[in-house]
């Protein structure tokens, strides 16, 4: 009996051998998925091989996430498991492997389930009408939101119909991550009292301001303008200035401050003969007018939805005007004085051709073009200071009305020549990616019998083999 | 091992059954690759990628389902387990089979991006990944229709615990972002689909790679275990 | 070749087989005798590896089942009562893969199956498909599946089932071939068909071994009344009187009484006379009719008894 309870417990070792190997197996397998998945060896072990690399970052982003010495936070208010944004979680995954581990995350808020989240880690000034599946990028107290709009290069045809003709993640990221990190952001105020535009109807331009790390302040001028500001913006004011607003605003400009002026057309007759003494310290000179354009390739169905051209200065190198349509609808045109002053740099921004006429609404008399519809002018102050000025006669372009129809490029000029202003050469000039897919080239007849031949032909040649082999066999 | 390889794939082929499902997938596919052609874009569509994923759920089941039920009825499993063959030997020469068939499946879907090159000059790389995709993801869903097979003796059983198991695999997704949470989460990093559908985009992903085929390590390995311990318990 | 020790085999509570142990030797066939359900067809699964025993111990050629399943597998041919035959193959296609699957080289194939279906003569069908085949054929192919690779040991389990006559003695006669160059355990609940096989005969009832030897000596046992009971309808003494009377019977005693006027006598005789006839002939003529005669090896007597009988219902 001894013997036989001896071999039952053979037989058992020998089932629990098996068991034990199975059990190990998986359970070394389980384990090098786990190790595998949660660690950040798994973003390193994920290859983009798309042709326009798609999903990959390049050597100026990665520069500058190398180079990070404050930790970034990549916040994505959504739920892990329903974001579904490949593009986004590819590129930040992108941004933490070079990063050094400056750059963590994501972390994934899910503002339904936890919805204080916001009020209680973010500025609320800062974090304004945020949406669940927007993008939260943070260092230290500055911040900035990404949402998908940010993500899409929209281009408009010549007849103002919008598309999307590229991706621009990694663009939006980098000039964020840029943002936040930066030592000292430049400050625009925008300057109210004289019937500008409202913050509300210029939310598109603010927001692309922002995005390239611009800090939006509001003021009057009847107060000396802040210590902070680099740049006053003027977004078209419709009654001149005082006489103490014009001394704040010199004061301002002699100290080395750069503004922006947009004038619209006015309805009404407007001198603004304070704001004109201004711009003649520039040489410049604003006109109480309105532009017809009448060369067949530079207006838009009417004469006065002018395609300006774009003269090359150090504001639109960077741009490619070609593909930066803009129309200025309703221009007014802007004058170079001729006094010669040494200290002084005056080159024209957008102009209209030969073709081209002006009206002037108080007296009514036309003259013939070419005029300039936007210029910029360049005052050395001292050996080491300078204060720049642009003058364009046009509002219109950059506000949300216009933009919502006919694209957004206008901001892009605006923001190069605010670069140009505060002197930035480190400008996020990351191409978009192009969402152009192959084509093919098939004629009708091709497509039919394409068609015909893998929806029909070459399934019944198969199943056809099949049945005679199985017919031929059957027999056998 | 070859032995059992070779047999299970002619036998595959000796029947009309493989030919039926290689040229309806080929019919069916051709609908959803008609919005290709009709686009005129040298890409798949997302529908197309989603679809050739979708009809593997209906394939598999239906290619594995008669897997170790047919050597029960006809009583050669005697001589597949009275053989020197170890039996994982038994069971990878089949599961490799039925992925040799699934492979075969594959291949003669590579009629679609042909046309695309033809007709066009599509992303290479992208399409090669979506096929590396597509074939990991039929290896997987193998794996689970070969184990449902050694459950049961009954093909239909085997067919239906297959496909059921497939669509609660592939739904991994849905149920996770539904869920939420820990479990949510989890759901979400175990989903084919999304793996798939990463390669799809051209993502190679060496973590998924290993992922897909140590899952069917797994249930190849369970499906030994299964059998072993039928003939252990019950003879 | 073969060694079995203490094989056990329980399926949940009930135990197949119980304790068998046996040994066969190089060249010999072995018939295993016994009803259906005496655990031939689980004795045999376990020695060919099919399934596992509860406990004991298999050897083959000097290899554990359990711990060198492969190297066992490799040298038995098994033949299982099923043929296991894939029906969508043809003939020649099967005994290839049965080649492949035993490793057998592609040299030594190609003269193999020549021989192979020349022996159990299935040559002008290996180009069919085995479905499509008589029940005869089908064994002919499952036998021959077992002798690819030239195995030492064939291990057979009800070969001639199903057959007609003619099948059943090209088969035995087959076999009996066979046993020239292999070693043969074969199952059969017929035992005409294992005395005139096998050299030994090893009888099992319900999981139990009950005799192992040779098949005369199994028939001398069978006709070995030296010891019997014998239940008589009749006076006690009166009928004691006549058994005793008997030439050739050594002892009488009572063993008890089964019903009114009926006695129960266990009856001890010489070895080499059968004291049958005697008894009844003088209690016949005394008017005391013989109730029961039995043998005392009872299970050995039982278990012909159905072979027998079966044998009789499946020939006729």
């Amino acid at each position: 009996m001894k013997k036989t309870g001896l071999f039952k417990k053979k037989s058992f070792r020998y089932g629990t051998y098996s068991f034990v190997i199975t059990a190990v197996v998986i359970a070394i397998i389980v384990l090098i998925n786990t190790i595998l998945g949660l660690s950040d060896i798994s973003k390193r072990l994920r290859f983009d091989i798309t042709q326009d690399k798609m999903f990959s970052i390049g050597q100026q982003s990665i520069d500058l996430v190398k180079g990070l010495d404050k930790e970034v936070e990549i916040y994505i208010l959504s739920s892990e498991s329903s974001y579904s944004n490949l593009l986004v979680t590819e590129v930040v995954d992108q941004y933490v492997v070079h990063g050094n581990g400056r750059i963590i995350g994501p972390h994934y808020v899910d503002l339904d389930k936890d919805p204080t989240f916001i009020s209680k880690n973010f500025d609320p000034d800062q974090v304004k009408g945020i949406n669940s599946g927007d993008i939260i990028v943070r260092c230290g107290n500055n911040t900035r939101v990404l949402s998908n709009q940010d993500f899409m290069e929209i281009s408009y045809d010549y007849y103002g119909g919008a598309y999307v003709t590229g991706l621009k993640v990694e663009q939006a990221f980098t000039s964020a991550i840029k943002s936040v990190t930066a030592e000292k952001i430049n400050t625009i105020y925008f300057v109210s009292g004289h019937g500008e535009y409202k913050s509300d109807d210029l939310s598109q331009l603010r927001s692309a301001l922002s995005l390239n790390n611009y800090a939006l302040k509001e003021t009057t001028l009847t107060v000396p303008v802040p210590e902070d500001a680099d740049v006053l913006f003027f977004p078209s004011p419709t009654s001149d200035l005082l006489g103490s607003e014009l001394e704040n605003l010199l004061a301002f400009l002699e100290r080395g401050g750069d503004a922006v002026f947009l004038f619209d057309v006015q309805s009404t007759i407007q001198d603004l003969t304070n704001f004109n003494e201004v711009f003649s310290r520039y040489n410049l000179q604003l006109n109480y007018d309105l532009v017809n354009e009448f060369s067949q390739a530079n207006y838009l169905k009417e004469n006065w939805m002018i395609r300006p051209m774009v003269y090359m200065s150090d504001v639109t190198r960077n741009l490619n005007p070609d593909q930066l349509f803009i129309y200025l609808p309703m221009s007014r045109s802007i004058s170079v004085l001729s006094t010669n002053k040494d200290n002084l740099e005056v080159s024209p921004l957008f102009g209209s051709t030969d073709d081209s006429t002006a009206i002037d609404l108080n007296t009514g008399v036309q003259s013939m073009g070419p005029f300039f519809l936007g210029a910029l002018s360049q005052m050395e102050i001292g050996t080491s200071n300078h204060s720049r000025i642009a003058l364009i006669g046009n509002c219109t372009f950059i506000t949300d009305t216009y933009m919502s129809e006919l694209g957004d490029n206008g901001s892009r000029y605006i923001v190069s020549t605010l670069n140009w202003m505060q002197e930035r050469a480190d400008d996020v000039m990351i191409p978009a990616k192009s969402l152009d897919q192959p084509p093919l080239n098939m004629t009708e007849q091709s497509r039919v019998f394409v068609f015909i031949l893998l929806i029909a032909v070459i399934p019944l040649v198969i199943i056809g083999t099949g049945l005679f082999v199985w017919i031929r066999r059957k027999s056998l | 091992m070859m032995a059992i390889i070779r047999r299970d794939f002619r036998s595959y082929f000796s029947s009309p059954i493989a030919y039926v499902l290689i040229g309806l997938f080929i019919c069916i596919m051709s609908l959803f690759f008609v919005d290709s052609l009709n686009a005129g874009v040298a890409y798949f569509t997302s529908n197309f990628i989603s679809s050739m994923s979708f009809m593997l759920l209906f394939i598999v089941p239906i290619l594995t389902m008669r897997t170790f039920a047919e050597d029960k009825k006809s009583g050669t499993e005697v001589l597949l387990l009275t053989s020197p063959v170890r039996l994982s030997q038994v069971v990878l020469g089949k599961y490799l089979a039925a992925t040799g068939v699934f492979l075969v499946l594959t291949a003669a879907s590579l009629v679609f991006p042909l046309v695309l090159l033809i007709y066009g000059k599509p992303d290479g790389a992208t399409l090669f990944s979506s096929y590396l995709g597509f074939v990991l993801l039929g290896m997987v869903f193998t794996s689970v229709g070969i184990f449902a097979s050694s459950l049961t003796e009954n093909q239909i059983v085997a067919a239906i615990i297959s496909f059921v198991s497939l669509f609660t695999l592939t739904s991994f997704s849905y149920i996770g972002s539904y869920m939420g949470g820990f479990i949510g989460k989890l759901l979400n990093r175990l989903s084919f689909m999304d793996k798939y559908y990463e390669f799809s985009a051209g993502i190679i992903d060496i973590t998924s790679i290993i992922f897909m085929l140590s899952f069917a390590v797994v249930f190849v390995f369970l499906t030994v275990r299964i059998l072993e311990r039928k003939r252990w318990s019950q003879g | 070749m073969i060694e079995i020790q203490n094989l056990t085999k329980d399926y949940g509570r009930i135990r197949a087989i119980d304790d068998v142990s046996f040994t066969v030797g190089k060249g010999e066939i072995v018939g295993f005798l016994g009803p259906n359900g005496a655990g031939k067809t689980t004795t045999m699964n376990i020695i060919t590896g099919f399934i596992s025993s509860t406990s004991g111990s298999v050897r083959v050629a000097g290899y554990d089942i359990l711990e060198n399943p492969v190297e066992v597998k490799r040298h038995i041919g098994y033949l299982p009562e099923q043929p296991p035959l894939y029906p969508d193959m043809t003939v020649s296609e099967f005994l290839d893969f049965c080649a492949d699957l035993k490793k057998v080289t592609a040299r030594e194939w190609k003269n193999q199956k020549k021989d192979i279906m020349e022996l159990v003569k299935i040559t002008h069908v290996s180009h069919r498909l085995i479905k499509n085949l008589s029940k005869g054929y089908k064994q002919r192919v499952g036998l021959a599946q077992a002798l690819v690779g030239s195995p030492d040991v064939l291990i057979l389990d009800e070969p001639t089932v199903g057959l007609d006559p003619k099948q059943i003695m090209e088969i035995r006669k087959l076999i009996k071939a066979l046993g020239k160059n292999h070693t043969i355990i074969l199952s059969s609940h017929i035992l005409p068909e294992v005395s005139a096989v096998c050299d030994r005969v090893i009888i099992i009832n319900k999981g139990r071994i009950a005799a192992i030897d040779t098949p005369e000596n199994l028939s001398k046992k069978l006709s070995d009344f030296s010891r019997f009971t014998i239940t008589v309808a009749g006076p006690e003494s009166k009928v004691r009187e006549i058994l005793e009377g008997v030439e050739g019977v050594k002892d009488v005693e009572i063993s008890g009484s089964p019903g009114e006027d009926e006695t129960c006598f266990i009856v001890e005789a010489d070895k080499d006379s059968d004291v049958r006839r005697p008894i009844f002939n003088q209690l016949a003529s005394a008017g005391y009719p013989i109730l029961e005669l039995k043998s005392m090896n009872l299970s050995l007597e039982e278990i012909f008894l159905q072979l027998t009988t079966t044998e009789v219902k499946e020939v006729v």
